[in-house]
């Protein structure tokens, strides 16, 4: 495996003013240190590719190389946003470490499971008119489970359960009204 | 399920002629018939069941007139393309050992004057189809069909399998095991090639001519003695006396004659009667007498697998192959599209259930597949249906702890229905109900 070759001045503030045009992302408020580690951690990122372990890695160490660079650039470099930037230099390193190993595209595992999906259409095909409260009652009564209101609003949504709940589909347990089969049979 | 939806992309490939989705669907309703033991097409048409219905592809389960149309309209070629796509791969690491035999299904036509046979079962000769399917005596698979009318012989069937088994197998030795025949098939089988890496053993009665002279001529003093582990842990082991001879064989007349290795094994019923049979083992002159009746035995699933084929698939049910429409009743032909197709899939749902029996808990392990229909498929379920997924929320009475495992492997699978939009289907498990509420009698 070949390592990157060596660049000259001109070609560094070449690479790093294209970078600036494609990210969006100001250079004037960056010194000449932080734009050196800028360039190095740009020709790096390019080297390593999609490896997301490695990118995250990358940005833990902007974050905490005490070079003063803001989330926002780091999150340009390494293509997250600022406040997964954010989140990730919250962590100790034994912590981080860990999260990189179990790591799901930067996200927490899910606390409701695709087993337990079931169980939440059957609830809301029994209860058509309950409140988002109750729904969330149920989900932490029966899976022991806390979920957050927009959390909740993206798996219903996931999942498509969203039409359990009109009226339009009462009285059968095969509830989709939202999109007819493509050949139904004689 | 995976194999269901594996089914359908196959046939929607091959049966593009009836429409790709309709042809899955022939497929789909076909398979899980033979699965859940639906005993006829005819059966179809009182049926239902929404869940059965989603499973073979529609909103409605097909009437048995579309199904009977479907299954009659594919073509013989597409058939055929079919069945090699979907031929289980071998599984065996070291050596294949195969078995073939025939299977006859009985024809009640006075009309259509097509050939007769012997049927063993009904001990009579009658007009008849005859369902040849190779399998696999390790693995306990079907591997291939072949289906012919009643003048079909075992013989030129079992070496056209033979032929594309040994491509299958990459040339991997195999060993053949036919059972009984005429001597008209051992002659033939004296005529293959002994460089062949297929090594056949046959099996012949004590009734037959020629072994019923092997028999006697072998003195009782040659014999050898083992033990055989009985069938059941309570059996005591089995003694068999087993002897070594030759026997000479002659492919026809004016060829010259073969001498072919001959193992008389003889072994002690429960009453006390002794019964005795033949082994011709046609190029396995290295092989140990002892191992080759193992092997020899291990046929016995085969007739097994035709047992469950006949009175759990149903596969005497089959549409029939000769031409119902001919003009001329004496010489109707033989069309093979809507037999082979039928049976092929019957064999399919066999080889499921059997792999599934595998993945059970040890009690369950080669059940037959009325246990596992009574124990692991007929129980209630929930369907909820939306725009993206189907949510199968089940109620098992028994084996709770197996089942939330099995959820667990089956939705990390992702598995999606292409004959539903592909929309996911997810399993869940009904909370249990407080102890008492259910009454708690096994099936």
């Amino acid at each position: 495996m070949r390592s990157p070759s060596v660049l000259s001045e001109a070609e560094r503030e070449q690479r790093l003013s294209e970078w600036s045009a494609s990210s969006g992302v100001d250079l004037a408020p960056l010194d000449a240190g932080q734009r050196a580690v800028v360039v190095a951690a740009l020709i790096f990122l390019g080297f390593v590719g999609g490896l997301a372990a490695l990118r995250r890695m990358v940005a833990y160490l902007l974050a905490h190389c005490g070079m003063g660079l803001s989330p926002a650039v780091i999150g340009a470099l390494v293509g997250t946003s600022d406040r997964a930037v954010r989140k990730a230099r919250q962590y100790p390193p034994r912590e981080f470490c860990q999260r990189l190993h179990k790591a799901s595209r930067g996200h927490p595992p899910p606390k409701l499971r695709p087993e337990h999906v079931g169980l939440v259409a059957k609830f809301l095909s029994e209860h058509k008119r309950c409140s988002m409260a109750e729904l969330l009652g149920f989900i932490h009564k029966s899976f022991r489970v806390h979920m957050e209101r927009h959390t909740l609003r993206r798996f219903l949504e996931r999942y498509g359960l969203g039409c359990l709940r009109e009226e339009a589909v009462v009285g059968s347990p095969l509830l989709s009204a939202a999109r007819p089969m493509a050949a139904p049979s004689p | 399920m995976q194999e269901a939806v594996r089914l359908y992309h196959l046939a929607s490939s091959c049966f593009g002629s009836v429409g790709a989705h309709q042809g899955g669907r022939l497929v789909l309703s076909l398979f899980f018939k033979a699965v859940l033991g639906v005993q006829r097409i005819f059966h179809f048409d009182p049926l239902t069941d929404v869940g059965l219905a989603l499973l073979t592809g529609g909103r409605y389960i097909l009437s048995r007139r579309t199904l009977g149309g479907l299954v009659r309209a594919v073509s013989t070629r597409a058939v055929g393309r079919f069945v090699r796509l979907t031929q289980p791969a071998i599984t065996s690491a070291h050596r294949l050992c195969v078995s073939i035999d025939e299977h006859v299904v009985a024809r009640f036509t006075r009309k259509f004057l097509i050939p007769k046979g012997f049927h063993t079962i009904r001990n009579k000769k009658m007009r008849a189809e005859k369902l040849f399917f190779s399998f696999d005596t390790a693995a306990r698979t079907l591997l291939h069909l072949v289906v012919t009318p009643d003048n079909g012989r075992l013989a030129p069937v079992a070496s056209k399998m033979l032929g594309a088994l040994r491509a299958q197998g990459r040339r991997r030795p195999v060993r053949a095991v036919l059972d009984a025949g005429p001597h008209r098939t051992i002659a033939r089988c004296s005529r293959w090639p002994t460089r062949t890496p297929i090594k056949c053993s046959w099996y012949a009665p004590p009734g037959a001519r020629r072994t019923s002279t092997t028999g006697r001529r072998c003195p009782r003093s040659s014999s050898r003695l083992t033990t055989s582990r009985g069938g059941t842990r309570e059996r005591p082991a089995k003694r068999i006396h087993v002897a070594e001879t030759t026997t000479a064989i002659r492919a026809a007349k004016g060829q010259p004659v073969r001498q072919v290795r001959t193992l008389v094994a003889r072994e002690q019923k429960r009453g006390g009667k002794e019964r005795w049979h033949a082994l011709f083992v046609f190029g396995g002159k290295a092989s140990d007498a002892l191992s080759l009746i193992k092997e020899f035995r291990a046929r016995q699933h085969h007739e097994q697998a035709y047992r469950i084929l006949l009175h759990d698939a149903f596969v005497d049910t089959v549409p029939s192959g000769y031409n119902k429409r001919s003009r001329n009743p004496d010489r109707p032909g033989f069309r093979k599209n809507a037999i082979t197709l039928y049976a092929w899939l019957a064999g399919l749902a066999v080889n499921t259930l059997t792999a599934f029996s595998a993945s059970l808990p040890e009690r369950f392990k080669w059940a037959h597949p009325r246990t596992l229909r009574r124990w692991w498929l007929n129980f209630p379920a929930d369907l909820y249906l939306t725009d993206r997924a189907l949510f199968v929320v089940l109620h098992p009475r028994w084996f709770r702890s197996w089942w939330k495992q099995k959820v667990e492997q089956l939705n990390a699978k992702k598995l999606r229905l292409p004959w539903m939009d592909d929309r996911l289907v997810l399993y869940s498990l009904k909370t249990p109900l407080p102890e008492g509420a259910e009454p708690s009698s096994a099936p």
